[in-house]
């Protein structure tokens, strides 16, 4: 891990130097984590790749404000949550659990009749548990949420969390915890209805 | 509460050494299983919807082309010319010069207040009056400041400052035949370094304008 921190760092010095290079380097190394991080908050793929770029032209712009307080690509993820939240408002979208398209509805419930039919004694099984869990996370607050996922999904430390959020360790232990508490409620809510 | 707030930061492998044996007296470990189970659970939940959403192997080549064609587009970041480290060297130097001749005064009087005080603690007759070593005299002194400026060492002789290049990077002893090889200390390697970049950039350059143009051509 240190190793690779350092590699950033020196491909982040080639970069600022005037070497666009490094950057593509930067952007192999990273575009996958920062388009997987952009589906979380847009769904249709093209977007997805324009968000995703717009986020890297920005990086590249900004790139002489980065001062290595914090890691690249915590940095870089931050920039990344900035890029996609401006991208919805832009849009003027409401987050995703209020945007379900005809198709996706259909395959939910498709899903969810091949996992009753499959399992018929789980409360909540397989496909069930993943579309609960969307509407779950959607239905979190931000900071809950994107605490939750940049640990769930991205597997960040709480240190690097905190980096990304701009906040104590502790405030991103309280918020993973609470973001955990708030899905058990809603589930056990949704199993009950 | 607490203790449940303890094992999640458990389940993440972030509490500390303290905290784990707090939780391992106050907790009941067989009732929390069922919680850690239902994170699992999800953890594994949440693993899968990403996968569904992930771009295919095609969308992510798709999306780097664009981005390495957004970037190409963008203006340069480093705004130095193509002897880009030349000129900062020279820069430098300028700027050694100019702090020392804001400077020697008021350093030089410092200078000699503590080669005053050296000479009383030594109680060295010889040594009455302001001191000036050589290197004093050359108006070469110790700055730490950021502009890269170092003073001469103790024992070091006729140091001047055209030959005191920052720290790290081969020195010449203006008493000796030729250059002394140092060490390079970590200042140095990133001077180094940033000649190699500016090496490779220039070499990337079409080939008429490859030539470095000497100090005497440079333009700010």
């Amino acid at each position: 891990m240190n190793s690779e921190i350092d590699s950033d760092k020196r491909l982040v010095e080639r970069v600022k130097r005037g070497d666009k290079r490094a950057f593509d380097v930067l952007v192999l190394k990273y575009q996958h984590r920062i388009a997987n991080l952009i589906t979380r908050y847009v769904r249709d793929q093209d977007e997805v790749l324009d968000v995703t770029q717009e986020v890297f032209v920005k990086a590249y712009r900004a790139m002489n404000n980065f001062r290595g307080d914090a890691q690249f690509y915590t940095w870089l993820y931050r920039i990344a949550i900035n890029t996609a939240k401006n991208f919805l408002v832009a849009k003027s979208r409401r987050p995703p659990d209020t945007d379900i398209d005809v198709d996706e509805r259909e395959f939910s419930e498709q899903s969810v009749v091949i996992s009753e039919e499959s399992n018929p004694e789980d409360q909540l099984s397989g496909e069930q548990l993943k579309q609960v869990l969307q509407r779950a996370l959607e239905d979190l607050p931000e900071e809950l949420r994107v605490a939750l996922m940049l640990r769930e999904f991205d597997g960040l430390s709480y240190d690097e969390i905190a980096q990304v959020m701009d906040c104590p360790v502790g405030t991103v232990r309280s918020r993973i915890f609470r973001g955990r508490e708030s899905i058990e409620k809603s589930i056990a809510k949704m199993e009950s209805d | 509460m607490d203790n449940k707030k303890l094992l999640s930061a458990l389940y993440d492998g972030e509490l500390t050494e303290v905290e784990e044996h707090q939780l391992l007296r106050q907790a009941d470990v067989a009732s929390s299983s069922k919680d850690w189970m239902f994170w699992q659970e999800i953890r594994l939940a949440g693993k899968a919807i990403e996968a569904e959403r992930r771009l295919s192997p095609k969308q992510h080549q798709l999306l780097y082309e664009r981005v390495q064609h957004a970037i190409a587009g963008e203006a340069q970041l480093a705004v130095e010319p193509a002897f880009g480290y030349r000129h900062r060297l020279q820069q430098n130097l300028v700027d050694i010069r100019s702090k020392v001749a804001s400077n020697v005064l008021p350093l030089g009087a410092m200078a000699a207040m503590l080669a005053l005080a050296v000479s009383l603690v030594n109680l060295n007759p010889a040594q009455n009056g302001p001191v000036t070593t050589p290197a004093v005299a050359q108006g070469v002194v110790q700055n730490d400041t950021n502009g890269g400026f170092i003073g001469s060492t103790p024992g070091t002789e006729n140091v001047t400052l055209a030959s005191k290049l920052p720290s790290g990077m081969m020195a010449t002893n203006a008493g000796t035949a030729g250059p002394e090889l140092k060490a390079l200390d970590e200042e140095g390697k990133q001077r180094l370094r940033a000649y190699l970049y500016e090496h490779d950039r220039m070499n990337q350059l079409p080939g008429n304008s490859r030539f470095v143009k000497y100090p005497s051509t440079i333009s700010k």
